[in-house]
């Protein structure tokens, strides 16, 4: 037997194994704690940092503490913070290679808490993918803006703006010297003085023949009198023809002059439309003043979403891409097994949260790597409670991939009776409005995602409401009048809605919010309107008061035209 | 110290026999054949340790097969793809998927099961044929290397020395 065992070899082998668990033992820890972070650091894209890591042989299982994910948008502040986690793992599963997790429980769980240091991490430098922050600039500036503070300075607008005024006396000054050329022109070929001498010295050498040539000659010269009356009556028909035509010519000229003189008051007005917050437009207010933040919840669970969606895609694409071996690592190849199972399973997730001051629990069923695989989606059911029992809240929803190519995910939420504090609205530089205080009697919400495209909607009714307006360095009359009008408001109702792709979303806000602003800031603006038309009226007269003046100059050449007309008329008249 | 490297030694370069040496260089292929760390890997330490093989010969020997499992890599996956593919075997393997103690084989691993059939047919062959060389080298080439520069420069080191006297060092090797 000696002649083929080496007994001192068992002794080493056995000695290598325990050397090796025990490097194990000792190193896993830290392993774990290095792979979650530096997994969860390029997953979100900012720093994921855990505070301890310890894996338990027996049973089978990891307790993760002190877990902490920043924002990337904000890295100041931390996304999520769980205080444990603490995960059973199925040993079977794991042997076989499958991540299972029997169940998972994480407690201590915050969102949106701040960081002492920046949890930023080098970005690589984004390719085609469009920013995010452009998303939701997009959305907030379909919702509108606040008119700009220097809009009621009249001659700054007058300046950037193309008046119809002066294209107006423009034209008709080329038309009016268009008319006294053309009428100059014609009054050339009309008879003229010279005209009307020859047609008297015609009468005078006619006078001059008296008796002679008998009968015939008399004959003759009635003959030519009746001629040259009948001349003179000619030319005399042409000169009124044409002084009726110059007549009506300048009517028409006079009354575009006149059009031309109230040019400005329709010029004014265009501008106050365009610049000013008319009553009618009022009404967008409540998308104002409520969508920034609403555009910013959106912009945040989106950018969540598309965060962490490719990560459960990358995964199942793995799967089918596996067909492209590593070198030296070959491929898994799966067989139809009795019980498939996801590469990665959490069967159960138990979640304590704080969520906006409401102690939150629920659980998440079947987190898995490849939903195919387990013919079940992703089920997500939470409820909680304020502080003594003040407000509740539900959420529970469902992110189905079971068909990857028709991934359909849809989430519903109520929220009664919660109280809300503190919450910035808006921050702009014009102004910036805090609902410090308010009561959320109901909120109904529903969100649903199918491929790509968006389909939610909200619909909340709030009282007991308080608003903090601050103006900015510039005080607008706006701001003046709205601090005064939400200072009034203590009940509303919003109805949001979101449409559009994940990447294109479309917001809208309707809000009862938006009539009662209406009705109190109405008066002001109408006031304010008024003002800021008055001084663009006149702004803009003192800007083109050149213009018309010059234009109403050019009748003088008509008149002229006319004068020498009727000189003429006068002059043949009197021949007859 | 020095005698502590020379008793080290003296279990490396054990079992110097023609036979021994073969078989540490065909365990050392099927350890380098199969790139990740499976169960087998723990069986072939353990027979590694434990049959009265030559130590030096099989970590040389792991040396040189894992640079040739490197190059012949598409191979390994060619051949472990078409035994795993092979349909009248499915129902097999579809059994052994479901036993966690056959997934910790890696059994289902393209590179793994290649890589352990190839070792398994070139297993017997190359023994014998690793015999054969063993076996020429010593009766043709030892004396002569024992001859060179750089052998009588270790021949006069210490622990050259001091491993003589741990082992009563053979000549032949």
């Amino acid at each position: 037997m000696s002649r083929f065992i080496r007994w001192p070899g068992l002794a080493a082998f056995f000695v290598i194994v325990a050397l090796g668990a025990a490097v194990w033992l000792l190193m896993v820890d830290f392993a774990v704690r290095h792979m979650i972070e530096k997994t969860g650091t390029k997953a979100v894209g900012a720093r994921v940092a855990v505070a301890d890591a310890d894996l338990s042989l027996f049973p089978l299982g990891l307790e993760i503490s002190g877990l902490q994910v920043t924002n990337p948008n904000s890295p100041m502040r931390n996304a999520v913070v769980a205080e444990r986690i603490r995960m059973n793992f199925n040993t079977g599963e794991i042997i076989k290679g499958n991540k299972v997790v029997e169940d998972l429980s994480a407690t201590g769980v915050g969102f949106d808490k701040p960081r002492k240091t920046s949890g930023a991490i080098a970005k690589k430098e984004k390719t085609s993918e469009e920013p995010e922050t452009a998303v939701a600039e997009k959305m907030r500036e379909k919702l509108g803006r606040l008119p700009s503070a220097t809009a009621d300075r009249a001659r700054q607008i007058i300046e950037n703006e193309q008046l119809e005024t002066l294209k107006q006396a423009e034209t008709l000054q080329q038309e009016i010297a268009d008319a006294r050329q053309r009428f100059s022109q014609r009054l050339e070929s009309l008879p003229d003085q010279e005209t009307f001498a020859d047609y008297k010295k015609r009468i005078n050498a006619l006078k001059g023949a008296g008796g002679d040539g008998g009968l015939l000659g008399t004959l003759g010269r009635a003959g030519e009198a009746g001629e040259i009356r009948k001349d003179i009556q000619a030319d005399l028909q042409s000169l009124r023809e044409t002084r009726q035509d110059l007549t009506e010519t300048r009517a028409k000229l006079q009354s575009r002059l006149a059009d031309l003189r109230a040019a400005p008051g329709r010029d004014a007005r265009r501008l106050t439309d365009k610049y000013a917050l008319s009553p009618e437009g009022i009404g967008n207010m409540s998308a104002l003043i409520l969508g920034p933040k609403y555009a910013g919840w959106v912009e945040n669970g989106l950018s969540w979403y598309l965060r962490l969606s490719p990560h459960v895609s990358a995964m199942m694409k793995k799967s089918r891409e596996s067909e492209k071996p590593q070198r030296r690592e070959g491929i898994d190849v799966r067989f139809a097994s009795r019980r498939p199972v996801p590469g990665y399973w959490i069967k159960i997730a138990r979640v304590s949260a704080d969520m906006g001051g409401m102690d939150v629990s629920g659980q998440i069923r079947d987190i898995a790597s490849d939903p195919r695989v387990l013919g079940r989606p992703l089920e997500f059911d939470f409820a909680g409670t304020g502080a003594e029992d003040a407000g509740r809240i539900e959420i529970n929803g469902r992110l189905d991939r079971t068909n990857p190519e028709n991934p359909s995910d849809r989430a519903d939420f109520q929220i009664r009776d919660h109280a809300l504090s503190g919450l910035q609205l808006m921050d702009e530089d014009s102004m910036s409005v805090v609902l410090s205080k308010a009561s959320l009697d109901a909120v109904d919400g529903k969100i649903r995602i199918a491929g790509d495209q968006l389909d939610a909607e909200m619909a909340a009714d709030v009282s007991a409401a308080r608003f903090d307006v601050n103006s900015g360095e510039k005080k607008h009359f706006l701001v003046q009048a709205l601090a005064s009008a939400l200072g009034d408001i203590r009940s509303f109702d919003v109805a949001a809605t979101l449409g559009g792709t994940l990447t294109q979303p479309e917001i809208s806000i309707d809000s009862g919010l938006g009539d009662v602003l209406k009705a109190s800031l109405s008066r002001d603006l109408e006031k304010h309107r008024a003002q800021m038309q008055q001084k663009l009226n006149q702004a803009i007269s003192e800007k083109t008061g050149g213009a018309i003046d010059e234009t109403e100059s050019g009748f003088s050449a008509l008149d002229g035209i006319e004068q020498e007309l009727k000189k003429r008329l006068h002059l043949g008249s009197s021949i007859l | 110290m020095m005698t502590l490297l020379a008793k080290l030694l003296k279990v490396l370069n054990a079992e110097t026999d023609p036979g021994q040496i073969s078989a540490a260089l065909c365990l050392a292929m099927f350890f380098a054949f199969m790139p990740l760390m499976t169960l087998q890997h723990l069986v072939l330490v353990f027979l590694v340790l434990v049959l009265r093989v030559n130590i030096t010969g099989f970590i040389l020997g792991w040396m040189v097969f894992s640079a040739v499992a490197f190059i012949i890599d598409p191979l390994l996956h060619a051949v472990g793809m078409a035994v795993l593919s092979a349909g009248a075997l499915e129902g097999f393997w579809s059994t052994l998927y479901d036993s966690g103690f056959w997934r910790l084989t890696g059994f289902n691993n393209s590179i793994v099961m290649g890589g352990f059939v190839i070792a398994l047919v070139l297993a017997v062959p190359l023994y014998f044929l690793f015999n054969f060389l063993i076996r020429r080298y010593r009766q043709h080439f030892l004396a002569w290397i024992q001859k060179t520069r750089l052998a009588q420069m270790v021949k006069g080191s210490r622990i050259y020395a001091a491993y003589q006297t741990v082992s009563g060092w053979r000549s032949s090797v």
